[in-house]
C-alpha cells in the first residue's frame, strides 16, 4: 500500500506528462498499470524506485482495460515458422511446406525392460532394490514429464510447476521401508526445475537443380500407329534377311546408298505423268466432258441419222508426212490405242513409227517406236496386252513388248524367201498354242499366210497356206505358180472359231481357209473385181462378214451363200471397213473423200445412217477406221499423220433391247437374231 | 470459292512385292516436265521436297515460297486424313480449284518413292534386290506443284 503511494506521489515526471492524455481517467489507468509493472518489476531489481513507462505502450481506454481478454493456451509452437514455402517441381507451384508444432523439450531413449523378465530381475539386482524402484519411478516421471511439457506454452524463462507428487509419497514410503536411506522433508518438499534456453533452430536446406525438361508433342493417329507396327515387321524381316545373307547384302546396300542420292527427278517420274494427264484433261476439259456425258439431245429430230461428235485430235511433229496405215485398240486398257504410221505410195517408202496413244493425252504419245521400214499393219494381243505385233513394208514382222523399255523389237522375223520385197499386209495374234508360245499369223503380197511362233524370242515360221489361183497347191513348175499366185491383202479370223480364218487376195477373191487344213481353201468367194483391202468377220454372227475393196464397194457376206448378201457402192475410194463392238448390224466405212458412213443394217438396209466429212483439209485420205471395245468412240487415221477422235451419238449405237428402266446391255443373241432377222427377210425376197 | 479434291491410291500389300516397274529414264521426265510447262495455260511448275528444298521451279523465289509452305500443311493434313481412313492407303495427287475470278487450278502431285517396302527408290535396284534391305518412307518425298489457268 505504501508503495502504491509513492507511486501516486512520484507520479508527474517527464516521460509520462509527455504522454498525459486529457482526463483524469487516462491518468487512472496508467496509475493502476504502473502498480502492475512495478509489481512485476520488482523481482528483477531494475528502475528501483522508479515507474517507468515506455514511451511506446498501448494507450487504451478504461473499457478497453476492464475488457477480458482470455488468454488461450494451445499447442502452436511459436518457434516454428508459419510460412515456408518449397518449389514443387512436378506440379509447378509454390506450397507451403507445414512445420510441426510439436516441440521436444526432454527425451530420453532408453529401455524399458520387462519386470519380470530374467534381464529384469538382473539389472534390479545389479543396482540394488532401491534403484530397481527408483528407474521405474523416474520412469514413470520422465513419461509424465514429458507428457505435461507440450501442454504448457514454451517460453524463454518458463517455468515448469512442480511435478505431479502423487507418486512421490509412494515411492518416499516404498523407500522408507526396503532400505532406510534417508528422507526428504515431507512439508516443504518442492521440486524444482528449470529449463534450459533451446536455442533457436535454424535450418540449412539445399535443392539440386531441376532435372532438364523439354516439351515433347506427338499425334498418334491410325496411319501413325500402323507405320509404327510396319516398321516393326520391317526390323524383323530384316535381321532375318541378314540372318541369311551377310556379304552379299553389304555389297548390295553400298551400291544402294550411292544411288538413292543420284536420282532426283525419277522420283517424280509417275507424279510427273498424272500432273501432265491432269494439266492436259483441264486443258480439254469441254472434249472430255463430251467424250464422258454428251449424247446429242438432236438425234431425236433427225429421225434415225446420227452424227459424230469430234473429240481429241493425235499429232506427233516426227510423224509428218507419214500416213496411219494401221489402228488398233488394247484390249485391256481401254484408252490406250497403237497407230501405225508408213506410206502407201510406192513410190516413197522410207521409214515408219508405231505409236501409242492414250485417249488421257492427246498432245504427246506414250510410246514411240521408230522403225527402220514402213509399217503395214499391227496387232496388240487381246490376253497379252503389252506385246504388239507389227508387219512391215520389206516383209518383215516383229514383235513389240511395252514392258521393256526399249526401242527395239524383242524379236524379229525376216521372210524365208526375199527375193522381192513383200509388204506384209495383215498380221493377227492367236491364241497361245500348247507350250503356251505366242504365235500370230500374217498374210503378205507373196502370197503366203505363215504361222509364225515366238519361242524364246526367237521367230519361227511355217506355211500355213499358200494362195493360188486355183486353189491349193498345184504340182506346176514355177513360173506358172506365179502367175496363179495371188497375194494376200488382208486377213481375218473368226471370233468364235479359232481355226477359221479369211483371207482377202490381191485378185479380188475371198478364201475361207482353216488352219488345220493347209492346202486346200474351205470355201472361196469371188468376192470383187479389185484387190480387197480388209475383210472382217462379225463380232456376234457367225456366218456373216463384212470385205471392201479397190472397186469401191463394201459387200456383206452370208458364208453359206456364194453371193453377197449387201452390197453397197461408196462412190470413192475405201480406206478401210470396220464393225461395231456393240451390235452386229452397225458397221462403219472410211473414204478417201474424208467421210466417215457408219450403217445400220436394222435401220437402213440401203444408205448409211451417218455420213459426215471429218477432216478440216480437202485433200486428205482417211485409210484407217476402229471402233473401241468399251466406249462410243471411233478413231480414223488419215494420210497425214493424223489420229482423230469421235464419239458416235446414240441414234448409231441403237442395241435391240430398248425396254424402259432396264440397261442396255450387249445381249450377242440378240444380235444374232437380229442379223438373222435381216437375212431371212432377204431369203424371203429371194 | 476454293474447290478440293483428294486423290488416293491403295496400297498394294507391304510384304515384299516384287513390281515389274519400268525403269525410268531421268530425260524423260525432264521432256514431260517441259512439255506442261510449255502448254500456254500453265502459270508455274514447283518441285520441292518437303524439307522446302527446291528441285525445280518456274516461279520467283517469293511467290514458290508462298506457294509451298502453304501446300505443303496442307498436303500432311490431306495425308493425315486419307491415312486416318485407311492406314494402308496413301494420297497421290491434290487438286485446288479457284473458281470465282480468277479461275486457277493448282495441282499438287506427291512424289517420292512408293511406298512398298523392300524396294528402293531408285527403281532399278528393285528388280534386283530380293531381300529387303531399307524400308524408305515419308521423308524422302517430293511434291510436284503444277499452277494452271482455267477458262
Amino acid at each position: 500500500m505504501s508503495e502504491r503511494n509513492k507511486n501516486a506521489t512520484v507520479q508527474p515526471r517527464k516521460v509520462s506528462n509527455a504522454q498525459k492524455l486529457p482526463g483524469a481517467e487516462s491518468t487512472k489507468a496508467q496509475t493502476k498499470k504502473k502498480e502492475e509493472k512495478k509489481a512485476m518489476d520488482k523481482g528483477d531489481g531494475l528502475d528501483r524506485g522508479k515507474k517507468s513507462k515506455p514511451s511506446d505502450q498501448l494507450k487504451l481506454t478504461e473499457a478497453e482495460l476492464k475488457e477480458n481478454i482470455t488468454k488461450v493456451l494451445n499447442t502452436h509452437n511459436p518457434h516454428a515458422p508459419q510460412n515456408i514455402v518449397r518449389f514443387n517441381y512436378k506440379e509447378g507451384v509454390y506450397q507451403r511446406v507445414s512445420v510441426d508444432h510439436t516441440a521436444i523439450l526432454f527425451e530420453m531413449e532408453s529401455n524399458i525392460v520387462y519386470q519380470d523378465s530374467e534381464e529384469g530381475r538382473r539389472l534390479m539386482l545389479k543396482q540394488g532394490l532401491i534403484k530397481e524402484n527408483e528407474e521405474t519411478d523416474t520412469a514413470a516421471e520422465s513419461d509424465e514429464d514429458r507428457m505435461k511439457t507440450p501442454a504448457t506454452p514454451v517460453e524463454d524463462g518458463g517455468e515448469v510447476e512442480e511435478a505431479e507428487e502423487e507418486d512421490r509419497p509412494d515411492s518416499v514410503a516404498s523407500k522408507a521401508d526396503k532400505k532406510g536411506v534417508k528422507l526428504g522433508n515431507f512439508f516443504h518438499f518442492t521440486d524444482r526445475a528449470t529449463q534450459t534456453l533451446n536455442n533457436p533452430p535454424r535450418q540449412i536446406n539445399c535443392q539440386t537443380a531441376p532435372p532438364p525438361r523439354s516439351i515433347f508433342s506427338a499425334t498418334a493417329n491410325q496411319w501413325q500407329i500402323y507405320d509404327a507396327y510396319c516398321e516393326e515387321l520391317q526390323k524383323q524381316e530384316k535381321q532375318k534377311a541378314t540372318l541369311l545373307k551377310k556379304e552379299t547384302d553389304k555389297s548390295k546396300k553400298g551400291v544402294l546408298v550411292t544411288e538413292t542420292q543420284s536420282t532426283d527427278l525419277t522420283e517424280v517420274a509417275k507424279e510427273t505423268k498424272i500432273l501432265e494427264r491432269m494439266v492436259h484433261q483441264n486443258t480439254f476439259d469441254e472434249i472430255a466432258q463430251d467424250f464422258k456425258y454428251f449424247e446429242d439431245p438432236s438425234d431425236k429430230f433427225r429421225g434415225q441419222e446420227g452424227t459424230l461428235l469430234p473429240l481429241w485430235t493425235f499429232q506427233h511433229e516426227e510423224t509428218r508426212g507419214l500416213s496411219v496405215t494401221a489402228l488398233c485398240w488394247n484390249s485391256k486398257y481401254q484408252d490406250l490405242f497403237a497407230v501405225g504410221m508408213g506410206s502407201y505410195d510406192f513410190c516413197k517408202q522410207g521409214r515408219g513409227m508405231i505409236v501409242f496413244y492414250s485417249l488421257k493425252n492427246s498432245s504427246f504419245p506414250e510410246y514411240v517406236f521408230p522403225t527402220t521400214s514402213g509399217v503395214q499393219c499391227l496387232d496388240i494381243h487381246p490376253q497379252h496386252f503389252y506385246l504388239t505385233v507389227v508387219g512391215f513394208y520389206d516383209g518383215c514382222v516383229a514383235v513389240y513388248n511395252l514392258k521393256k523399255k526399249s526401242l527395239e523389237p524383242v524379236c524379229k522375223g525376216t521372210p524365208k524367201t526375199s527375193l522381192l520385197t513383200n509388204p506384209v499386209w495383215q498380221v493377227r495374234w492367236q491364241n497361245d498354242d500348247i507350250d503356251n508360245n505366242h504365235n500370230f499369223f500374217s498374210v503378205s503380197a507373196d502370197s503366203r499366210v505363215v504361222s509364225w511362233t515366238l519361242i524364246k524370242h526367237e521367230l519361227i515360221s511355217t506355211e500355213t497356206i499358200r494362195l493360188s489361183v486355183n486353189g491349193g497347191l498345184s504340182n506346176v513348175p514355177d513360173d506358172e505358180q506365179l502367175v496363179n499366185i495371188s497375194g494376200g491383202t488382208s486377213l481375218d479370223f473368226h471370233k468364235q472359231t479359232d481355226h477359221l480364218f479369211l483371207v482377202g487376195t490381191e485378185q479380188g477373191k475371198i478364201h475361207k481357209c482353216s488352219i488345220h487344213y493347209s492346202s486346200k481353201f474351205l470355201k472361196t468367194y469371188n468376192a470383187h473385181n479389185s484387190a480387197v483391202y480388209t475383210v472382217k468377220w462379225n463380232h456376234f454372227h457367225p456366218r456373216v462378214f463384212i470385205s471392201c475393196s479397190a472397186d469401191w464397194t463394201v459387200k456383206i457376206w452370208d458364208d453359206t451363200i456364194k453371193v453377197p448378201v449387201f452390197t453397197f457402192d461408196l462412190m470413192s475410194a475405201i480406206g478401210d471397213v470396220a464393225w461395231a463392238p456393240y451390235s452386229s448390224t452397225i458397221f462403219a466405212a472410211v473414204t478417201i473423200d474424208g467421210i466417215v458412213r457408219v450403217f445400220d443394217l436394222s435401220i437402213n438396209k440401203y444408205e448409211a445412217i451417218c455420213q459426215q466429212l471429218v477432216v478440216a483439209k480437202k485433200k486428205t485420205k482417211l485409210t484407217h477406221i476402229e471402233f473401241n471395245p468399251v466406249h462410243p468412240v471411233i478413231i480414223v487415221g488419215d494420210d497425214q499423220g493424223l489420229v482423230s477422235s469421235f464419239k458416235l451419238s446414240p441414234n448409231l449405237r441403237k442395241t435391240p433391247k430398248v425396254q424402259r428402266g432396264q440397261e442396255l446391255t450387249l445381249d450377242p443373241e440378240a444380235e444374232v437374231t437380229k442379223m438373222e432377222h435381216i437375212l431371212s427377210w432377204l431369203s424371203d425376197i429371194e | 470459292m476454293v474447290r478440293i479434291k483428294l486423290f488416293n491410291r491403295s496400297h498394294v500389300g507391304f510384304i515384299s512385292v516384287k513390281k515389274n516397274v519400268t525403269f525410268v529414264q531421268q530425260a524423260e521426265v525432264e521432256d514431260t516436265l517441259k512439255r506442261i510447262e510449255a502448254r500456254e495455260d500453265v502459270v508455274g511448275i514447283i518441285i520441292v521436297n518437303l524439307d522446302g528444298v527446291y528441285l525445280r521451279s518456274t516461279l520467283d523465289d517469293a511467290l514458290t515460297a508462298q506457294y509451298t509452305k502453304h501446300l505443303d500443311r496442307l498436303t500432311v493434313m490431306a495425308r493425315s486424313v486419307v491415312r486416318n481412313i485407311d492406314p494402308e492407303d496413301d494420297l497421290t495427287s491434290l487438286r485446288l480449284r479457284i473458281e470465282k475470278n480468277d479461275k486457277h487450278e493448282i495441282m499438287v502431285g506427291l512424289g517420292g518413292c512408293l511406298m512398298i517396302p523392300g524396294t528402293n527408290i531408285s527403281f532399278t535396284q528393285s528388280l534386283t534386290s530380293c531381300s529387303s534391305l531399307s524400308f524408305v518412307f515419308a521423308e524422302n518425298d517430293y511434291l510436284v506443284i503444277v499452277i494452271q489457268k482455267i477458262r
